[in-house]
């Protein structure tokens, strides 16, 4: 599925979070490495990684701790995930020069988010997404096909930027709505409106980029 | 280690106040021994004028005596007050003349008598004097006595109280941590659940049938997720844990909240009034939530919603108005209680919104009011110290 975009490592010591933080990066290109518990600095800084995201209470050690030792060696991005919400907690978090935090439970898709937003700002990754002559700047709410503008609102715009990042996999209804929408979204018919909306603004400058898929839902490609 | 070290400082915050009460009390006990030394002197100096007084009354009544008889009833009536008379030629002269000594005071007279001038001593005795005040000196120690133990008994319950009040504030820390505690503990299994959901929802090749079930679990837990926010947000406000104070520009609070609802809703219509910054202050994360919470109850039921900061008679105020079906009359106090919603309300919400809103805005000391009128819309109004 192409080279990676990125090298991003995960020490979180819940299974179910951490495995499904891998997947979803994995799905979007990055390439991940999961620790369960407080690695040595060292072990992380190994994978050379462009960013940590690092649970705050370890089994066997304090996420900021780890923070601090791993700024020491080398200047590293990084977004604490909690369960704690205190505000002195996220007081520390911040004095340490975290780049962000999550408060647990979080969506994955808001996840996503902060990594793209945070590698993005450091230069790791590009501003844009490119694919097929379809340019999505999400920072600046802008996107174009062959050059030319194309007049989306916010949700085409998020819409089309998820099928980009996931470009040649097939999305249901339902995990569209679940990641572009959020939480308060039910309706199969929200997401039918917005895909044909899209692709009457996307095909005005060239073919079908948005393909269905019988029985299942939407594909970006070709 | 965060609440070690707020238990060590409230101990001495503590013993810094239980000084402060000792030095209080020895000052009010210095300030009640200085006034009783200048009751006692006045005391004193009443008395001895009134000696005086009494001398020199008696010594005119012997000079308008004429006769030795008549002479005989005023020296009677001298005697009976205490002042004895020594009268040359009618008194034995053993009377010598005496001065004003430590025991006696004396007054000297001339006395025409039968055409002659008799010299007089008159003497008044300072026993009595140093009785009256030796016995205003002993109520004065019964009543320092009594003074003394009442000032004991009050900085023993100042103490008490003080004690008592750094009691509560340690239980309230403790409180602290047990919600702290608590919101690791319920977030940790949600967070698993949640992201489980999302990874199967995520699996690829999707199946439609199961991803409408992972779809309906990724939501419960988030509400779930929800939940747990603001019923913590609700406990920590009843902890009374102090609002952080800053200076917070209600215009700008108004800004954030409404970008904030757009990117996550994008159909309603909402509408941002402002002219210039109104300034307030408190705790911004917190007064943003309450805000926000308004302006996602209000586009929930409404198309179009207006957010209006601005500075009023009553202090810096912001307003969320809607279009929607509004709030009856007799529910208008109901709605701020937790889980209490009105029929055909969406049930996407936690029911703890406004519960929050009104705890945020009364440990900001501020005030929050609803109106509707019956034309439909509501209109919330908060209202901050300046």
């Amino acid at each position: 599925m192409g080279e990676s975009i990125g090298r991003v490592v995960v020490i979180e010591d819940e299974q179910p979070v951490r495995d499904a933080v891998l997947a979803a990066l994995s799905a979007e290109r990055f390439a991940a490495t999961g620790f369960d518990d407080m690695p040595h600095p060292g072990d992380v800084l190994a994978v050379a990684p462009d960013l940590a995201i690092l649970d705050v209470l370890l089994p066997s050690g304090n996420g900021f701790d780890l923070a601090k030792s791993l700024r020491q060696r080398r200047e590293l991005p990084i977004i604490f995930l909690t369960a704690r919400d205190a505000v002195a907690d996220r007081v520390a978090g911040l004095e340490l020069g975290a780049d962000d935090y999550l408060v647990k439970p979080f969506a994955l898709e808001e996840l996503m988010a902060r990594v793209r937003a945070v590698l993005r700002r450091r230069g790791a990754i590009p501003q844009v997404l490119e694919v097929e002559q379809v340019l999505v700047d999400e920072e600046h709410a802008f996107a174009t096909r062959a050059g030319k503008h194309l007049a989306l609102t916010s949700t085409e715009l998020r819409l089309l930027a998820f099928l980009m990042r996931h470009r040649g996999q097939a999305l249901s209804k339902d995990q569209l709505l679940t990641q572009v929408w959020g939480y308060d979204a039910y309706d199969h018919n929200l997401v039918e409106v917005h895909i044909s909306a899209l692709r009457r603004k996307l095909e005005m400058y060239g073919p079908r980029l948005v393909q269905t898929v019988r029985g299942i839902g939407y594909r970006f490609s070709p | 280690m965060s609440n070690v070290s707020e238990a060590s400082n409230v101990n001495r915050h503590r013993r810094t106040r239980t000084r402060l009460i000792a030095v209080a009390m020895l000052g009010i006990v210095a300030a009640l021994a200085a006034f009783i030394v200048l009751i006692t002197v006045r005391y004193r100096d009443g008395l001895e004028q009134q000696l005086r007084d009494d001398l020199a009354s008696g010594a005119n009544a012997l000079q308008d005596a004429r006769t030795p008889q008549e002479l005989k009833p005023v020296i009677g009536s001298l005697a009976a007050q205490g002042i004895s008379v020594d009268l040359a030629g009618i008194t034995a002269p053993g009377g010598t003349l005496q001065t004003s000594g430590a025991k006696t005071l004396t007054v000297r007279e001339v006395i025409p008598m039968n055409g002659t001038d008799v010299p007089a001593t008159l003497t008044g005795s300072r026993a009595t004097i140093d009785r009256q005040v030796h016995s205003l000196e002993v109520t004065e120690a019964i009543g320092a006595v009594i003074a003394l133990a009442l000032l004991a008994a009050l900085a023993r319950v100042l103490v008490l109280l003080d004690r008592a009040v750094a009691e509560a504030r340690a239980s309230e820390a403790a409180m602290r941590t047990f919600l702290a505690d608590a919101s690791h503990e319920l977030r940790t299994p949600i967070a698993a659940l949640q992201a489980t959901a999302e990874r199967l929802l995520r699996d690829q090749p999707p199946r439609p049938e199961r991803d409408a079930i992972e779809a309906q679990l990724a939501r419960d837990s988030r509400r779930l997720g929800n939940l747990v926010d603001d019923l913590l947000n609700l406990a920590r406000l009843d902890a009374r844990e102090q609002p952080h104070k800053e200076p917070v520009d209600l215009t700008d609070l108004a800004r954030t909240a409404v970008a904030a609802t757009r990117t996550t809703d994008n159909d309603a219509r909402l509408e941002l009034h402002s002219n210039g910054p109104v300034l307030t202050t408190g705790d911004r994360d917190a007064l943003l939530r309450a805000v926000r919470n308004l302006i996602d109850n209000a586009t929930a039921v409404a198309d179009t919603v207006v957010v209006e900061a601005t500075q009023t008679p009553n202090g810096p105020t912001i307003t969320v108005a809607d279009n929607g079906p509004g709030v009856p009359a007799d529910q208008r106090e109901r709605i701020f209680e937790p889980f209490v919603r009105l029929p055909n309300s969406p049930r996407s919400g936690t029911g703890l919104g406004l519960a929050i809103v009104r705890r945020t805005i009364q440990s900001h000391d501020g005030t929050i009011t609803c109106e509707s009128p019956p034309t439909g819309g509501a209109r919330f109004t908060l209202c901050l110290p300046a």
